[in-house]
């Protein structure tokens, strides 16, 4: 019919990833109650570690195969650059940078041996104001396979 | 299209905004659109290229804010300097009073803007944004000052709480949605206890003319709350209103269906299960029902007797008068108000006039730093805030 979305089946497997288990749970129950399949873990992915791990788990969980990898974890401390600490800074790097690379790292070899490797990267940054350029320093880094 | 059937697909952060929205659109019925897409180029090119006036404004904005902040400080301070000789009356007064009552009363009202935050806590809880008890009890107290000491502050205090539920991972349709879903609960909960008043007082207050504005008030409110959680009757008085609307003013422009169908669905973002709407406005009420207590245990700080019979119906009317938007935190009407009714009721003149000053002390003034204190505190973390949409 013209003019009306014609829906069509199937959909993909969803592994949702966060910190709080409340909303983890939420975004699965609501995938599952409009028919879809979903799990969820819980991770800071504060290293290198967190990253592996969730990789490994994610391929057991996916019946031995993640397709899709959509790495939106980011985030971005506001506030002008003088004020920012070495802390804040790794922090920032790690989760922008560093965790989003070795997930691909892990993930992608087994990606491309099936021929199915996209992998979106988010670009969480605002446009940064006057005296706010410190957030974003590390967002235009995370690698991608395509 | 991408075939997923079969496919796994990893989403970090996807707790929440973008993330979420991917998981969701992942896991959601493919459909085949049938619509031409919208262009996606001039969409990325209005997204990338400020328009003109914003540009203007984003160059005045760093030193516009700081003028507009001093004209509204300058206009605060003329405000409440105006109304000093009622600080002065309570000086006398304090000499004599009972500080034990008085802890007790800002005890109450200490328990009355957590019931406030709590209750704001639970509306954006159920659109799945989580605010921590301190920030919102914050949040509410500076939006209070914010209410109490600028002129338009009722205006400007919605908006400020708006941005402040945003910064803490709100999205704007929760956020809003929340904001308004607030005003409704304490709309209500204030017409209860007015009515529960109006009930106590009987044929005093029928005398007053107050039980009729009160029951009147109730049935707006509570029509209003009705609305609110029913999506049919809330369609039906957004399309009368805009229509109403237009016809005066002529606004909105364009198509009234495409504005209708925006406001709806910011006002329906969240659904509410009938405990979380009791639990809600039980919360609501509770806010009013201590902010009254902390007026009655003011008799007792001033060695008077509450006048029980017409408390509830006389506190109602004052609060009613106060969210008149007279003066910043209905300065000078509430007092007057409040002693009218009470007074009426049978409270001894004077004592009345002292209890209700200190009340006004203890609920409005000794709030008001400790308010714009909260304001402070806020402005300063959220500078390092972290940025809440992905992670």
């Amino acid at each position: 019919m013209a003019g009306v979305d014609q829906p069509t089946a199937p959909v993909a497997h969803v592994l949702v990833v966060g910190r709080n288990e409340q909303r983890a749970s939420d975004v699965v129950a609501e995938i599952e109650h409009g028919g879809g399949s979903a799990a969820y873990r819980l991770t800071t992915l504060a290293d290198v570690t967190s990253a592996r791990e969730l990789a490994k788990w994610a391929t057991e969980t996916g019946d031995g195969h993640v397709d899709i990898l959509v790495n939106n974890v980011g985030t971005a401390l506001l506030g002008p650059s003088e004020s920012g600490t070495e802390a804040e800074f790794d922090e920032t790097f790690t989760i922008n940078v560093k965790v989003p690379f070795f997930l691909v790292a892990a993930l992608a070899p087994a990606m491309a041996a099936r021929g199915w490797a996209p992998s979106s990267t988010s670009a969480p940054w605002s446009p940064a104001s006057a005296g706010q350029e410190w957030p974003c320093t590390a967002q235009a880094g995370p690698p991608s396979n395509r | 299209m991408t075939d997923l059937e079969g496919k796994t697909a990893l989403v970090t952060g996807s707790t929440s905004g973008i993330g979420r929205a991917a998981a969701m659109a992942l896991a959601a019925p493919r459909c085949s659109p049938s619509r031409p897409r919208p262009d996606a180029g001039a969409a990325r090119r209005s997204m990338t290229t400020p328009k003109p006036w914003r540009a203007r404004l984003g160059r005045v904005w760093p030193v516009a804010k700081y003028v507009i902040g001093l004209a509204l400080a300058t206009l605060a301070f003329e405000q409440l300097v105006g109304h000093k000789s009622e600080l002065t009356e309570a000086t006398v007064a304090l000499s004599r009073l009972r500080w034990g009552w008085v802890l007790l009363g800002v005890a109450a009202e200490a328990g009355s803007f957590l019931a406030f935050a709590q209750a704001q806590r639970r509306l954006l809880r159920a659109g799945r944004a989580d605010v921590a008890i301190g920030p919102m009890v914050a949040i509410t107290l500076a939006a209070n000052s914010i209410t109490n000491s600028l002129p338009a502050g009722s205006v400007i205090a919605p908006v400020y709480s708006f941005r402040q539920f945003r910064r803490r991972g709100a999205d704007q349709a929760v956020a809003g949605w929340s904001v308004v879903a607030t005003f409704v609960a304490l709309s209500v909960g204030l017409a209860v206890v007015a009515a529960l008043g109006a009930s106590v007082a009987g044929a005093e207050g029928a005398s007053l003319d107050l039980v009729g504005v009160t029951v009147g008030v109730l049935l707006v409110s509570l029509a209003m709350g009705a609305v609110f959680v029913q999506k049919r009757a809330l369609v039906r008085a957004v399309t009368a209103f805009l229509r109403l609307c237009r016809r005066l003013t002529g606004w909105p422009r364009g198509e009234l269906a495409a504005h209708i169908d925006r406001i709806i669905r910011r006002l329906t973002a969240v659904h509410l299960s009938p405990g979380q709407v009791v639990g809600v406005l039980t919360l609501g009420m509770a806010a009013w029902m201590l902010d009254c207590g902390c007026l009655a245990l003011s008799f007792l700080a001033v060695g008077a007797s509450v006048p029980w019979e017409g408390l509830l119906l006389a506190y109602g009317a004052g609060q009613l008068a106060a969210n008149l938007p007279i003066t910043p935190g209905g300065l000078g009407v509430v007092e007057g108000s409040l002693t009218i009714a009470i007074v009426a009721f049978g409270g001894a003149a004077p004592a009345t006039v002292v209890a209700v000053l200190l009340y006004r002390i203890l609920s409005f003034w000794l709030l008001l730093p400790i308010g714009w204190g909260a304001w402070a505190w806020l402005a300063w973390t959220s500078r390092r805030h972290p940025w809440p949409t992905c992670w």
